[in-house]
């Protein structure tokens, strides 16, 4: 498949008054055509700080894009002017955000936010835009689409708002549609709904797409690879089966321990990953999840380069939790290996590791 | 208009790091809330300029009745001087004399007492009766509060000066402080009922109440100690905010002659006195004019200070 | 939407009801009672008995309120001072304190928006601090301050200068000029704009600060909202993100705040009408408060009150209608 989309070495900093925050701290990746990757990571990772710096949606003064990359069809998106970026966005890559209630403009009907953006992007005449508009509203799955689409968003459900926001996104046929926690603000039935239009529409419409989110379960059904943020790095990318069947990253593997499971024992406790996220104003050197990783050694206080692990499989850590001996070890920390998940490793850590 | 540069959305706030250290140290969290917001006002300069001018004006006005017998001057009231009335600025006056030979310094230290005395005087009767009024009617709400606000929408609806006027042409017309106060604080309770209202009605969902009340805390304890401490933000804002109303009012109830009468007299009663000789001695109605002018812009500059130090969600620069 | 302003409708009359009650119940409060307040001062005993017959004085409270309000809404009270109808009086003056509010209420709303939508897109820049400073200054100063300064600036300071460009003084007093009965009638329009001018200033300025300020941190918030995000993620300029989704949506709350100042361009009016001796019944409730004649004093307070009763229910309509989030029911 062709490169869609390559970050190089990406870095965002936010200026405080206490110093730079950096949230993304030299990430690298590819989407290639037709593709779903999906980020993951915690509040804070990075992940949603790489979404709006690929679109230049950051405000600049206390934000900037200090190095790094951003190839899209032969442009660095870096460099452009904002009236090229403006072309880009909307146009050729388009963003849907968490919360569809305050995404969409309370006092402009549906119609007219649709219409907005394709006469802007294709140059239509109002009554070519309605009628794009309408069937638009019928693609994303939204009943009587000729009559809500004079509708407001509060008359809208949130589920239906959020078919709204893919509808708008999608009016201009993307080659990337990048979605921020897109089912975050959802019941779970309707995030299913929501999930599969995703899906459908990419491979009817042949966009790729960037799904960013927190929860492991999302991106299990509709993405091709993963990539595994923490602390504005990458930790571990690799296709989305590889992830859940062969975790390499000890946060990786604590993610994987930490999603609840219906099978587990009655009575066992829920897990957690043990400590915080670091204090990105003052970053420590070397890997970030040192301090709540109990499979550390000395080394990792350099900072680990993505080591190859499988076929299109990189895990930054220097450690191979593969290996019984490091998982002994890993054991006396308060790693307790859970059933494994399809045959490998997913861990639990318990309180009082590393 | 260049509008490209406007502030676009918010970045997501990188996380706070955690508190991990245990309850001994609460006490010295809260107290650290109290230091973040003063280290904040601290930083605003205009609002820090506000308050100084503020201290200037309010220990000029405390420090009156000293200052005056050295400088030779008595009560002003009582000591005209055809012979020197209406002269300009001079070293011995450096205001000047009003028209009946009063040395105009004199006359604005004291007219300061007598302004801020106002001002603070209906700010607190007005705090007393509208934290009252609107607590009862956020915190009980119902057909208590209707009834409340009604009372009050109705109270607005007619313009503040017209009753003022009215009022204290009628029944005040002897002009004493006590009564201006009153009347000023009858009709500007209002808002400050209107804010702590809302303050009220904003607390009483949070769970926080709940728990306390089931630890059996009455209405009375858990307005006092629990939704007040909470709502005094904006109550102290509205009360500084008030200060500078309440001196504009009585300065313009004074000045058409319906607030203050002599003796008494404000900077509002000096410039109805010295409206007249605006050509003549232009001082006799800068110096109180000025002095409203700035008194009320410290205290809406302070104002405005704290509203911003206490909004938890104002952004850096 | 029929059922929403009916029923803001009959709150209002509700409030003006209650109102009223309230101003009725003020002539008992007033010294000497509704005999001074209802009887020209100047009548005699026999003229008295007769007058407190007509107003059924004699009559039970409720009913005494009943026979009140009848006699102000029939405008049957006359004025003491002049003896003619309190009605008529108002009606001389109207004209004169119209004009005075159209102009300042309309000037005061451009301005304001220019002010603060400039302030927000420039923020931080020169502009915003030289129009915060400006608007500190203007809400810092009383009305008839700043009506004397202006008077003193134009009257006295500048008057040389009016003088030799114009060839006569800028008019700091009074609704027109002496020789206007020997103007055209464009030269008369001009004549009244001229005089109109200082006191418009001063009784916009207030207002002028205030929602300026407002207005830029209405846009400053509402330019942070999730919206204008998605706006400009679409890839619309800056100017459309900026006028068509943030500027609209921070206009609707404007209105109320227009609104509630209301009732205080009202009493500014009156302030202001009288430091520059307009004509209007702003300067007619002043001179009848120096004369105790309670008839237009009262009467005046009731037309002020349902004015502003009358304001906050368009303001209250004009929002329902503009925010779709408002449901009629």
């Amino acid at each position: 498949m062709p490169k869609l989309l390559e970050v190089n070495d990406l870095k965002t900093q936010f200026r405080t008054r206490e110093g730079p925050i950096q949230a993304v701290n030299g990430i690298s990746f590819t989407v290639n055509e037709g593709e779903a990757v999906g980020i993951v990571g915690e509040s804070g990772s990075g992940k949603s700080v790489t979404a709006l710096s690929i679109l230049r949606l950051l405000p600049m003064p206390p934000a900037q894009i200090v190095d790094g990359a951003v190839l899209f069809q032969d442009q660095d998106l870096v460099d452009l002017n904002e009236a090229e970026m403006r072309r880009i966005r909307g146009g050729k890559i388009s963003m849907i955000f968490q919360d569809p209630i305050s995404s969409l403009n309370p006092v402009m009907r549906i119609q007219d936010q649709i219409v907005e953006t394709l006469q802007l992007h294709l140059g239509l005449s109002k009554a070519e835009a309605r009628a794009r508009a309408r069937s638009l509203l019928e693609a994303v799955g939204i009943p009587d689409a000729a009559r809500r689409l004079r509708g407001y968003p509060h008359q809208f459900s949130g589920g239906m708002r959020q078919r709204v926001m893919i509808a708008i996104a999608i009016a201009t046929n993307p080659k990337l549609l990048i979605a921020d926690e897109p089912t975050t603000a959802l019941d779970v039935t309707i995030q299913a709904q929501i999930l599969e239009l995703l899906a459908r529409l990419r491979r009817d419409l042949n966009t790729s797409l960037i799904l960013i989110t927190h929860d492991l379960g999302v991106v299990a059904g509709v993405t091709d690879r993963i990539l595994v943020m923490y602390a504005g790095h990458i930790a571990e990318r690799a296709p989305t089966e590889e992830i859940f069947d062969n975790p390499r990253h000890p946060y990786t593997l604590g993610l994987l321990g930490a999603v609840p499971r219906l099978d587990a024992e009655r009575g066992s406790d829920l897990v957690t990953i043990p400590g915080s996220p670091p204090d990105l104003l003052h970053p420590p050197t070397g890997c970030p999840f040192q301090p709540r990783c109990p499979f550390k050694i000395d080394k990792c206080a350099t900072y680990p380069p993505d080591l190859k692990v499988g076929r299109d499989h990189y895990s930054a850590c220097w450690v191979d939790v593969t290996d019984p001996k490091e998982q002994q070890r890993a054991m006396q920390k308060g790693f307790i290996p859970l059933h494994p998940v399809g045959g490998t490793l997913a861990g639990e850590f318990s309180a009082g590791n590393a | 208009m260049d509008v490209t540069q406007f502030e676009g959305p918010h970045a997501p706030v990188p996380p706070v790091p955690e508190v991990v250290e245990l309850t001994p140290e609460l006490a010295r969290k809260r107290r650290g809330q109290f230091r973040i917001i003063t280290d904040r006002f601290l930083r605003n300069r205009v609002a820090v300029a506000g308050f100084v001018i503020l201290v200037i004006m309010t220990t000029l006005a405390l420090l009156a009745p000293v200052i005056e017998p050295v400088r030779g001057q008595f009560d002003p009231a009582t000591t005209p001087n055809f012979a020197i009335a209406l002269q300009g600025p001079s070293l011995a006056h450096p205001f000047g004399t009003d028209n009946v030979g009063r040395d105009e310094l004199a006359r604005w230290l004291y007219g300061a007492r007598v302004s801020l005395q106002v001002g603070l005087f209906a700010m607190l009767a007005s705090i007393l009766l509208g934290v009252t009024i609107g607590a009862l009617a956020g915190f009980y709400g119902g057909w208590l509060d209707s009834t409340l606000m009604r009372i009050v929408d109705a109270m607005l609806a007619v313009p503040l000066y017209l009753i003022l006027f009215l009022l204290s042409a009628t029944f005040f017309s002897r002009g004493t402080t006590f009564g201006i106060v009153l009347l000023i604080a009858a009709f500007s309770w209002l808002y400050t009922a209107r804010v702590v209202r809302s303050e009220f009605v904003a607390l009483k969902e949070r769970e926080f109440l709940l728990a306390t009340r089931t630890l059996g805390a009455g209405d009375l304890r858990l307005i006092l100690r629990h939704i007040i401490p909470n709502a005094i933000g904006p109550i102290v804002v509205s009360a500084t905010l008030l200060v500078g109303t309440n001196i504009i009012t009585e300065s313009t109830l004074s000045f058409f002659g319906f607030g203050l009468q002599p003796p008494a007299s404000s900077w509002g009663v000096l410039l109805a006195d010295s409206e007249s000789y605006f050509t003549q001695q232009p001082m006799l109605v800068w110096a109180p004019g000025l002095g409203i002018l700035l008194t009320v812009l410290a205290f809406n500059l302070m104002g405005d200070g704290l509203r911003d130090a206490l909004d938890p969600q104002m952004t850096e620069r | 939407m029929g059922r929403y302003i009916v029923r803001r409708l009959a709150q209002a009359v509700l409030m003006l009801f209650v109102l009223s009650i309230a101003l009725f119940l003020l002539l008992y409060l007033i010294p000497g009672g509704p005999q001074a307040v209802l009887f020209n001062p100047r009548l005699g005993g026999a003229a008295r008995a007769a007058l407190a017959e007509k107003y059924g004085l004699n009559q039970p409270l409720p009913l005494q309120y009943v026979s009140y309000m009848q006699h102000l809404f029939q405008g049957n009270l006359d004025s003491f001072n002049t003896g003619r109808p309190v009605l008529l009086e108002i009606g001389d003056r109207l004209p004169y304190t119209v004009q005075l509010f159209a102009l300042s209420l309309t000037c005061a709303v451009i301005l304001a928006l220019l002010l603060g939508v400039i302030a927000a897109i420039r923020q931080y820049s020169f502009t915003d601090y030289a129009a915060t400073i400006v608007a500190y200054f203007g809400i810092a100063m009383p009305v008839f301050f700043t009506a004397l300064v202006l008077q003193y600036l134009f009257g006295v300071v500048l008057q040389s200068f009016f003088v030799t460009v114009t060839g006569s003084p800028w008019p700091v007093f009074g609704v027109s000029s002496p020789s206007a009965d020997t103007y055209t009638p464009l030269q008369l329009i001009a004549d009244r704009l001229q005089h109109l001018v200082l006191p418009t200033i001063a009784l916009s300025l207030l207002f002028v600060a205030s929602w300026s300020r407002y207005l830029r941190s209405s846009m400053l918030d509402t330019v942070k909202q999730d919206y204008v995000r998605t706006a400009r993620a679409k890839g619309l300029s800056g100017r459309v993100v900026f006028f068509r989704h943030a500027l609209r949506n921070a206009l609707i709350p404007f209105i109320t705040v227009v609104a509630i100042d209301f009732a205080g361009f009202a009493g500014g009016a009156v302030i202001t009408e009288t430091v520059f001796g307009l004509p209007g019944i702003g300067k007619l409730f002043y001179d009848s408060l120096g004369a105790r004649d309670y008839p237009v004093l009262l009467t005046l307070l009731l037309f002020a009150a349902t004015m502003v009763v009358f304001f906050n229910l368009l303001a209250d309509l004009l929002y329902g209608v503009l925010d779709p989030r408002i449901s009629y029911s």
